[in-house]
């Protein structure tokens, strides 16, 4: 029995040398998460690649007067994204589509989509078009760590091409929840455009626990401040024509 | 006495205020309403919508433009007050990979010449949708070719527009289209078939062309290398 013992004696040392081993392994390689990888972490922790999205954005005047509007939203992938307006009913039926760096509307009216550009506004108000259509910021971005505080990274994220609304983004991301709490948006110039605020922390379900309202002000527009709120952000298979011009007066079909 | 009582009191007041302004504003960010109850937009299988409209007008004419000269030669007015009143009815019925929709227009007016009305069936078609690349018409349509948003110098199968309301609802065409599309991952990322058959015989699309024909319209779109391009 005694060369049993001792073999499960070195056995039980190997075991725990083992766990310790992998145990270091794993912190050192969440300690050496570089830039990037925070991103894309970010990006899989916001959103999944392919998914279906309902939202409400209300825009706030300095007078108090607000104006929403409520869109379902699909994308696929890291550059396709539409979005449909569902509410006003002045607004019901339009569209944008985005492909990379190109962007259009649909006025079911006028029946053929025009191109717009990501820092105009579809909805008025603080949130340009590159807002509303938001690609992975991974894809937009190339992200360096300026800072590690306890709870949070800081991220200098600076623009892969120059056609990307925002030449850099400084982003704070909560370390716990990988999910940004703050984005200062500047232009090449060094100029602050906007400063977005993630805030709310909720369950979407299928493990997307998120943030489920995004405020933004701006020092170029002073009183105005534009909200969105997500409601259902769910995974969703969508074929590759849904993302083209012929297709959009028929996005509502997807709901 | 009287003079601390005087200086009291609006200090009283000024700290009273701060105080009210303190709770008013908490109360403010206390009660930001981030709340979104989707079941109001859950999708239906019917669905209606429209509008009416009231419009008054008053035109002053240029009474020695060559149009007035042309249009005008009859009733010969400097101004010309006018009512109008239009109404508008949309409906769509959706089943499975089906589609039925419909837009009914009515429009009457007065003015200084007379009295005018028209009430027609705008579209009313079937849609089949059995796969995202492909769609089938039949019925009245309007179809949107062109590109342009007022004046559309390709939209060969549709009315014209009125450029003084360019979103403004037309009247159809009765035929059938196939829509197809397909889209690829390199620099040609996107092709779209559209083709259209509209007959012209008695009493269906008499205004279009030719009596006794059926005409043929095809639309090529491409997005190539970041470019639209339409051949029509």
């Amino acid at each position: 029995m005694m060369w049993f013992k001792q073999l499960f004696k070195i056995n039980s040392n190997v075991i725990f040398s083992v766990v310790v081993f992998l145990c270091l392994l794993v912190t050192s390689t969440a300690a050496a998460l570089d830039g990037n990888e925070i991103l894309l972490q970010v990006d899989r922790n916001l959103q999944p690649e392919s998914y279906e999205m309902y939202r409400k954005l209300i825009n706030i005047e300095p007078d108090g007067s607000k104006k929403e509007y409520v869109l379902y939203t699909v994308k696929k992938g890291q550059d396709r994204m539409v979005a449909l307006f569902l509410s006003p009913a002045s607004e019901k039926g339009r569209s944008t589509l985005r492909l990379g760096d190109n962007m259009w509307l649909y006025i079911p009216s006028v029946g053929k989509p025009l191109r717009i550009t990501s820092l105009q506004s579809v909805v008025g108000g603080v949130f340009n078009n590159s807002d509303i259509l938001r690609l992975d910021y991974s894809a937009e971005y190339d992200a360096v760590i300026l800072e590690k505080t306890a709870d949070k990274y800081i991220l200098n994220c600076k623009a892969k091409t120059s056609s990307i609304a925002y030449d850099s983004l400084k982003m704070e991301v909560d370390k716990k929840t990988m999910v940004p709490v703050t984005i200062g948006c500047y232009a090449a110039s060094g100029m602050l455009i906007k400063t977005l605020y993630y805030k709310n922390i909720k369950d979407f379900g299928d493990d997307l626990l998120r943030p489920s309202v995004l405020e933004t002000d701006s020092p170029l527009y002073k009183g105005y401040k534009s909200i969105m709120i997500y409601a259902r952000i769910n995974k969703k298979k969508l074929a590759d024509e849904v993302f083209t011009l012929n297709y959009l007066p028929r996005v509502d079909e997807l709901r | 006495m009287r003079v601390i009582c005087d200086r009291t009191f609006p200090r009283l007041l000024f700290l009273f205020s701060i105080i009210i302004l303190f709770f008013s504003s908490l109360a403010v960010s206390a009660g930001e309403d981030y709340s979104f109850d989707i079941e109001e937009f859950e999708p239906k299988n019917f669905e209606w919508g429209g509008y009416t409209e009231v419009r008054w007008e008053h035109i002053d004419f240029n009474t020695d433009g060559a149009f007035y000269k042309l249009n005008q030669y009859k009733d010969r007015h400097s101004t010309l007050d006018r009512l109008t009143g239009t109404m508008q009815l949309e409906t769509l019925y959706k089943k499975g990979i089906w589609a039925f929709n419909s837009v009914l227009y009515a429009k009457a007016s007065q003015d200084d010449m007379g009295w005018s009305d028209t009430a027609d069936v705008f579209e009313a078609g079937l849609s089949l949708k059995p796969a995202p690349f492909v769609t089938v018409d039949l019925g009245k349509k309007v179809f949107k070719w062109g590109t342009g948003y007022a004046w559309n110098p390709a939209g060969f199968i549709d009315r014209p527009k009125d450029p003084n309301d360019p979103e403004e609802a037309l009247e159809g065409y009765i035929g059938a289209g196939l829509d197809l599309i397909k889209s690829f991952g390199g620099a040609l990322q996107t092709v779209a078939l559209t083709t259209v058959v509209l007959p012209v015989w008695q009493d269906i699309n008499e205004d279009f062309g030719e009596a006794n024909n059926v005409n043929l319209a095809a639309k090529l779109y491409l997005l190539y290398r970041n470019t639209d391009i339409d051949f029509f």
